[in-house]
């Protein structure tokens, strides 16, 4: 059932070759996009700077019904955890390639299109986890909790669905939900991170949103 | 306008099954978070040994000892803990009736392990050596090195018959 649902973006983008037909004649490449994500600039100043990610995203318009797109972004991570005091770090670049698929591209309208899609993600961190003292049971004594630079290469997929709506001119507001599901979760002897950048809290499956600024070249 | 909306309710209800399908998992705290080795007593022919004696198991640390197992009748293993900052714990064994005792070397590697900021931390602990004098005890062996929330048997200690 998990895999359905995660497949069903993947299905429509990919599984359509007919209405290729109906292009012939009409341009195949119909121009670049570059967006920023307004969700997570506007996260951290209004709601809370523990946790978020940062990313700008580049993607091309084939046919006005395919849209190859590369996302980068840097995701930072810096709390205390209110039950045990235990601070968690991390700070590292993400990068997410995919391909968004206008499901109202059989009916275009000026106002815009809701498009699904899907997202391979990939980051690269190291984090740190440090926690008041812990009291060994054969000493008694305070022996302090110290994990510094644990690694983590993290791989996921997300499947998304959003809408992009016209502004001005080449200018478009975007937004979209996501699932994602972790396939490589870094999980050691150490344990497992708690926060992944790009991804969001550590777990098997999570959702996500973006909010973009959208300018069309 | 309409053409925007038309294919929402079909994206909302896939929206909505994979919420529902998340809302299964997560990241639960573990119940039972006591992190402890085992150890099952064993004769020399393989059987479990049931210690008859009265059996007090004591860790040596520096500022005097820690009792593990208080005069015990009928033993048939323990649950022990292990350092976090040591590399060696010393186990003493003392049989009152016999007026005997014998000591269990276990050498060990510690891992702390975070959780999540919800959960806490722990210390889980990697077996590499374990020895015994030989008074009662025979030998002392690893069976299952690694030692965290798993309940496991950790050493097998074997008594002569």
């Amino acid at each position: 059932m998990r895999r359905k649902t995660f497949s069903l973006c993947l299905a429509i983008s990919l599984l359509a070759p007919l209405p290729l037909r109906a292009e012939a004649g009409a341009p195949f490449f119909r121009g670049v996009s570059v967006a920023a994500d307004v969700f997570g600039w506007v996260y951290p100043i209004f709601v809370s700077d523990a946790y978020y990610n940062n990313e700008v995203s580049v993607s091309a318009n084939l046919l006005n019904r395919f849209f190859p797109v590369v996302e980068a972004g840097y995701g930072h991570c810096n709390t205390v955890g209110e039950l045990y005091g235990i601070r968690y770090t991390t700070a590292a670049p993400y990068f997410r390639v995919g391909l968004d698929y206008n499901l109202q591209y059989k009916n275009p309208s000026p106002a815009g299109f809701i498009f699904c899609g899907v997202r391979a993600g990939y980051s690269r961190s190291t984090y740190d986890v440090s926690a008041p003292p812990v009291t060994d049971p054969v000493s008694g004594l305070a022996v302090p909790f110290q994990l510094s630079a644990v690694p983590c290469r993290a791989l996921w997929g997300e499947a998304l669905v959003g809408i992009r709506t016209h502004v001005w001119r080449g200018f478009q507001l975007g937004w979209s939900i996501r699932y994602k599901r972790l396939f490589s979760d870094c999980t050691t002897r150490n344990g497992n991170p708690w926060f992944i950048p790009g991804y969001g809290i550590h777990g098997t499956e999570t959702f996500g949103a973006t909010y973009q600024l959208i300018w069309n070249f | 306008m309409s053409r925007l909306t038309s294919p929402l309710p079909r994206l909302a209800a896939a929206l909505l099954a994979a919420l529902s399908l998340a809302a299964c998992g997560g990241d639960d705290c573990v119940i039972n978070n006591t992190v402890a080795g085992s150890m099952a007593f064993y004769l020399s022919d393989g059987n479990p040994c049931q210690i008859t004696d009265t059996l007090t198991v004591s860790v040596v640390r520096a500022k005097g000892d820690s009792v593990v197992l208080n005069r015990k009748v009928g033993a048939t293993g323990l649950t022990f803990p292990l350092g976090y900052a040591s590399a060696c714990d010393t186990f003493v064994f003392h049989f009152a009736r016999l007026g005997v005792s014998d000591s269990v070397f276990i050498r060990h590697d510690n891992h702390p392990h975070f959780i999540s900021l919800d959960c806490g931390t722990a210390m889980f602990h990697t077996l590499t050596a374990a020895d015994c004098t030989h008074r009662l005890m025979q030998s002392v062996s690893i069976t299952h090195p690694e030692i965290n929330y798993d309940a496991q048997e950790n050493l097998q200690l074997v008594f002569g018959n």
